[in-house]
């Protein structure tokens, strides 16, 4: 059989399976035989025909239909990461997200047309209302977005195009130096702590989101990268990871027990400042029991009315002028980590 | 054919019938194109088989069926068949800052007010009829933020990738030291500067402190390849080092006398890090079933295991001091994540991971001039499990449900064993009682169940609802464990296509087992010791023995069992908590060309136990923002922004441990937190809160140039505040607020000279003014126990003028 369904995918072309269809409209032998030859490949050549139909019945067009209005994006695709995968003059690049091009086709280019657009726009509010399947249907296979279904983003219907940009070649998120201003379409609060006075280098396009966070769902709280907080953290800070001889329980459970990683008013992340943060726990006999440090103890020549000389516990580092090991001790005297 | 018969002219009809049919059933589609299926660009060259491709004739196609729609600014056919290239940018140029300034340049490696080079690349190349690709991305090459990324390989086939990062941290360029060696690990004392009781006595000290700038560095390298592999599996390995280099500054305690009395000073400890990490995976996908299995480890060293210091203060018999700097550990992790959708609605994740943390650094002695402990290193190991499973499904068009479970543990197999030791190296007077301790090596297990529902009430509406419940269980704490409930809500609703607004609350109960501060003192402490911290003829139970107090009672010393952190003391951590948080969000657009977004959120926490006790009660917080986004005109657009952002502790403290001072208050007053305790205690008030606010504006006329400028502002202020003050307690005198405050203006402009090269220029002015109540005022003498650095909290006003060349290619 010359001609099979595979024929389709081939590069012949309409005109090409018009020629080899016409040359078989020619074949000709002896009568009868001439007649049953015609009319086997006459139907032959219909079924073809009804095949190339059920193509367009599919709903796809040639690519470069989509770039006779729409030229922009051609060059935008052909930059974009996509464009590595199809090339923007294959045919399966556009259609391949935005659905089969024929019935779209048929009403774009009508003037004053006000009607649905018969295709997948990704535009806020039109289309399909779940338009992360489209992309899940390759990139749900990717390791990182697997924990993609019930994650909180996909539960507060956070799509894929509310923060990726498809037709360009600089996506903004993923991006690190543009990366903040897309999360703080929605994370406000975090915009604000970014620009205290001690926080990671976010807005500097250094440290920023993606670098604790996985967006397409994870396994750890609050899509952490990995499992628990200090996992995380210790991707940076291997340093604080211990096993240590003398360990603080505060930071064996949970880094967050005093540091806010997006930013805050005290030095190194603290949620509030030593002394203070500190006797949020101890308060025991000896100098540690002034849980109430008040102007007094910053001295005479700072507070008028103050105390002769400043105190340790309030000046500098305050309790971490001693207890500078505060994140665990590997030293046999640093039981109270001051050494 | 014979066209000269009758038979003949007829079989040519037929065929042209056949063909005009067949040509009328066949639409315009040249070839069915399912999703996923590459096809080569269409060219002459490419038809292949030394067929031509023609272009499709609308005289053939059926009435109804249009070709595409040709647009009046369509491109020529020649130029939409002509494939498509990349487009890649390069940008070089000189930038200026007016002043140095440690503050400004920090993070961004902008601190000199030496011309510094400007150099950003972008490039893309894709292969002409492969899918070969290459990236070259570099970012800041002339500064010390830089960033190379080299991205290569054939999609669907493998990938390369190289990271190189710079990132620097400047910590302080006011603090000032006297010793000689800063940067090393061995401090000297200058022969000027003589040994003192106090700072105030240390001959030479003032004139001999000098600059040192503290900073560090960070230089990382990343490898990383992929492969894909039949079968729908692929393989990728990374390998990625990281060296920080500089100092940070680390506090210094020392002894005075032979007593004990210490006495400290902030010095810079360097800092020499490597760490490691490796990555080893193989995935497979398909369908239904994706999985990955791993291999992680992270490797830390550090090139320094210790920092020496020569001792100022006299008296002591110590020349000096010396701390263990971090030692080198090492975690080695399995995991596997897997996902399988069991049908189109409904979806199963989880994984499992399995680590080891070890730390095997061999000890320093007691004190540098003192014994090595009994085991000469830690031998340190921790087990670390997570397993995660979730269920995803939609159970109805208008109903998802999620539902999931973790476990975490933390097992902590380093062996215990005792240690006497000296602090501060103080060699003299022996190991008091206090100072024989064991080690506590803190495991610990948490458990999380969830479920999640989301309902659409109508198109318009969707509620959430969710319910969670954990359970802590740990070793060598006051409690042994808690459990936690949280029930939230949530709903949203789109009043129309420019209106939407929601609300979200969640309530969180904590609730702890009973909480008994003395009982992490019982796994570290030696039953001497603790003994001798009440009074007889009580007894204690220490660990389930009963043993006899030893202490002598006396006017103030009345407590009838041991303790050391006051016994109303509830670490917050551990203890009973009530939390409450609310947000609310409203989205508005009162014109095609007017977006706002409003945004609200609260929270509450609150520690039952501890507001009858001591510790933190309470800690709340909220925040409010406006956001608005103006597209004025096509060419104008502008956004304006702000938020208020407040976060207030409530904590419980006291001011003393016993007072002789009739009515005494005794050690059991402070047992009991009885009444009689009260004129020692008062309450702190803290106040962090900040305000921030943007404005940007953009011009894009369409021409060749455009321009905009940014204004941001941001005010940060923390306030401490003293209430319910004992009556004992009459030195307490208020603290200045701490007020950071930051201004920056932006002006950026871009003029296209030709197609393809543009030149940009960028000013901005940018300043900083801070202040802190425990730097600002402090000299090396403020102090009899600390002796001061001299440091300043940071300000600067900058100027800086960038201008660079860009070309596309």
């Amino acid at each position: 059989m010359m001609f099979s369904n595979s024929g389709i995918r081939t590069r012949m072309g309409i005109a090409g399976i018009a020629r080899e269809e016409a040359q078989a409209g020619l074949c000709i032998g002896n009568n009868s035989m001439k007649k049953l030859i015609l009319a086997v490949c006459s139907l032959v050549f219909v079924m073809l025909q009804w095949s190339v139909a059920s193509a367009e019945e599919s709903g796809f067009i040639e690519n470069r239909q989509c770039f006779g209005c729409h030229k922009t994006q051609k060059q935008t695709y052909q930059d974009s990461v996509h464009g590595r995968a199809f090339s923007a003059d294959a045919m399966a690049g556009c259609q391949s997200c935005h659905g089969g091009g024929a019935a779209h086709n048929e009403v774009a280019g009508e003037d004053n047309y006000t009607g649905p657009l018969k295709i997948e726009s990704f535009k806020k509010g039109s289309g399909t209302d779940d338009k992360s399947r489209i992309c899940l249907t390759c990139h749900q296979k990717d390791a990182r977005r697997m924990n993609w279904m019930g994650s909180a983003h996909q539960g507060s219907d956070v799509d894929c195009t509310s923060c990726h940009q498809m037709h360009t070649a600089q996506d903004k998120v993923r991006d690190k130096r543009t990366q903040p201003e897309v999360c703080y379409t929605c994370h406000k609060e975090r915009r604000a702590q970014a620009k205290m006075a001690s926080h990671h280098p976010i807005d500097e396009g250094k440290v920023v989101c993606s670098n604790c966070h996985n967006p397409h769902g994870s396994n750890g709280p609050t899509l952490l990268l990995k499992s628990t907080v200090g996992e995380t953290c210790f991707l940076c800070h291997a340093e604080k990871r211990g096993p240590f001889l003398w360990e603080h329980p505060p930071v064996s459970d949970n880094c967050l027990n005093c540091h806010n990683p997006h930013g805050t008013n005290n030095a190194s992340m603290l949620k509030t400042r030593p002394p203070y943060l500190c006797a949020q726990c101890h308060i025991a006999g000896g100098h540690s029991t002034t849980g109430i440090r008040s102007g007094y103890d910053l001295g005479a020549g700072v507070t008028p009315g103050g105390a002769a000389t400043a105190a340790p516990q309030m000046a500098g580092k305050a309790c971490l002028n001693c207890h500078t090991q505060i994140h665990g001790s590997n030293h046999p005297s640093g039981a109270r980590f001051v050494r | 054919m014979n066209l000269t018969t009758e038979k003949g002219v007829t079989h040519a009809l037929l065929a042209v019938a056949i063909t005009v049919i067949g040509f009328a059933a066949a639409p315009i589609a040249r070839a069915e194109s399912p999703v996923g299926e590459i096809q080569p660009p269409v060219s002459e060259a490419e038809a292949g088989s030394g067929e031509t491709v023609e272009a499709v004739a609308p005289a053939v196609l059926p009435a109804g069926v249009t070709t595409a729609p040709i647009a009046s600014d369509a491109p020529p056919a020649g130029e939409i068949k002509r494939p498509a290239q990349t487009k890649s940018e390069i940008e070089v140029g000189i930038g200026k800052t007016s002043s140095d300034s440690f503050k400004f340049g920090d993070y961004r490696g902008l601190e000199s007010s030496k011309a510094h080079v400007i150099a950003n690349i972008k490039m893309t190349r894709r292969g002409e009829d492969n899918a070969r690709y290459l990236e070259i991305i570099g970012r800041n090459l002339g500064l010390d933020s830089r960033n190379v990324r080299i991205m290569g390989g054939e999609q669907g086939n493998y990938g390369l990738r190289f990271e190189y990062d710079e990132l620097t941290k400047l910590r302080s360029d006011s603090y000032e030291t006297p010793y000689l060696g800063a940067g090393t690990t061995i401090l000297t004392q200058p022969a000027t500067v003589t040994d003192g009781a106090d700072p105030a006595s240390m001959a030479g000290l003032a004139a001999n402190m000098k600059r040192f700038n503290v900073e560090t560095q960070r230089k990382a390298a990343e490898l990383g390849l992929t492969k894909q592999l039949p079968g729908g599996w692929d393989v990728a390995a990374s390998f990625k080092r990281e060296k920080k280099d500089g100092t940070k500054l680390t506090g210094a305690p020392m002894q005075i006398g032979t007593g004990g009395s210490r006495g400290t000073m902030l010095v810079p400890e360097p800092i020499n890090y490597t760490t490691d990490q490796f990555e080893v995976l193989a995935h497979y996908a398909a369908e239904k079933l994706q999985l990955q299995a791993g291999y992680y480890g992270s490797l830390f060293s550090n090139a320094n295991k210790s920092l020496t210091w020569d001792n100022l203060y006299t008296g002591s018999g110590n020349t000096t001091g010396r701390l263990g700097q971090m030692p080198d550990n090492q975690l080695h992790q399995l995991n596997a994540t897997g996902g399988y959708t069991i049908s189109n609605a409904t979806r199963l994740t989880g994984s499992l991971s399995f680590g080891r943390m070890t730390q095997n650094e061999a000890f320093l002695p007691y004190s540098t001039g003192g014994a090595m402990p009994a085991t000469t290193s830690l031998n340190g190991k921790i087990d670390t499990t997570h397993a995660d499973i979730k269920l995803n499904s939609k159970l109805t068009r208008d109903l998802n449900v999620t539902a999931g479970y973790k476990y975490d543990d933390r097992d902590n197999r380093t062996p215990v064993n005792q240690y006497s030791y000296i602090p501060a190296d103080r060699d003299s007077g022996g190991v008091g009682a206090s100072n024989v301790r064991q080690n506590t090596p803190l495991s610990n297990t948490k458990q999380v169940a969830y479920v999640d529902m989301d309902y659409h009430l109508t198109a318009a509406t969707k509620l959430k609802l969710g319910y969670g419940y954990e359970k802590v269980t740990h070793t060598y704490e006051p409690t042994a464990g808690d459990k936690e409930s949280t029930v939230k809500a949530e709903v949203k609703h789109s009043f129309s296509d420019t209106a939407s607004a929601g609300l979200a609350y969640a309530h969180s109960d904590r609730k702890a087992s009973p909480y008994v501060g003395a009982d992490a003192l019982m796994g570290t402490y030696t039953a001497t010791y603790l003994a001798s911290l009440c009074v007889a003829p009580n007894t204690f139970l220490y660990n389930g023995v009963s043993t006899a107090c030893t202490g002598a009672a006396s006017l103030t010393s009345q407590a009838t069992t041991p303790f050391l952190d006051t016994p109303a003391v509830r670490k917050f951590f551990l203890a009973d908590r009530k939390r409450d948080k609310l947000r609310a969000f409203a989205n508005i657009a009162p014109g095609e060309k007017l977006d706002l977004q409003l945004g609200a959120s609260y929270y509450n926490e609150k520690y039952p136990d501890t507001e009858a006790g001591f510790g933190l009660a309470k800690a709340t917080g909220w925040s409010a923002n406006l956001d608005a986004n103006l597209a004025a005109t096509d060419t104008v657009s502008g956004t304006f922004f702000t938020t208020l952002d407040v976060y207030k502790t409530v904590q419980n403290g006291h001011n003393g441990a016993s007072s002789a001072t009739v009515p005494e208050i005794t050690t059991l007053d402070r047992q009991n937190n009885t009444a009689a305790f009260d004129p020692l205690t008062g309450v702190v008030t803290r106040n962090d809160r900040s305000l921030t606010m943007g404005l940007g504006l953009r011009v894009k006329p369409g021409g060749n140039f455009e321009w905009g400028g940014d204004l941001t502002h941001a005010t940060t202020t923390g306030s401490t505040g003293f209430s319910n003050i004992g009556a004992r307690l009459t030195t307490i005198l208020p603290l200045p607020d701490v007020v950071t405050r930051i201004s920056r203006l932006e002006l950026f402009g871009k003029y296209r000279l030709q197609k393809d090269v543009s030149i940009n220029m960028k000013y901005a002015h940018e300043k900083y003014t801070s202040t802190d109540w425990a730097w600002d005022g402090q000299t090396p003498t403020s102090s009899t126990t600390f002796i001061g650095s001299n440091q300043t909290s940071p300000d600067y006003s900058i100027n800086m003028i960038n201008v660079t060349l860009s070309y596309i290619f």
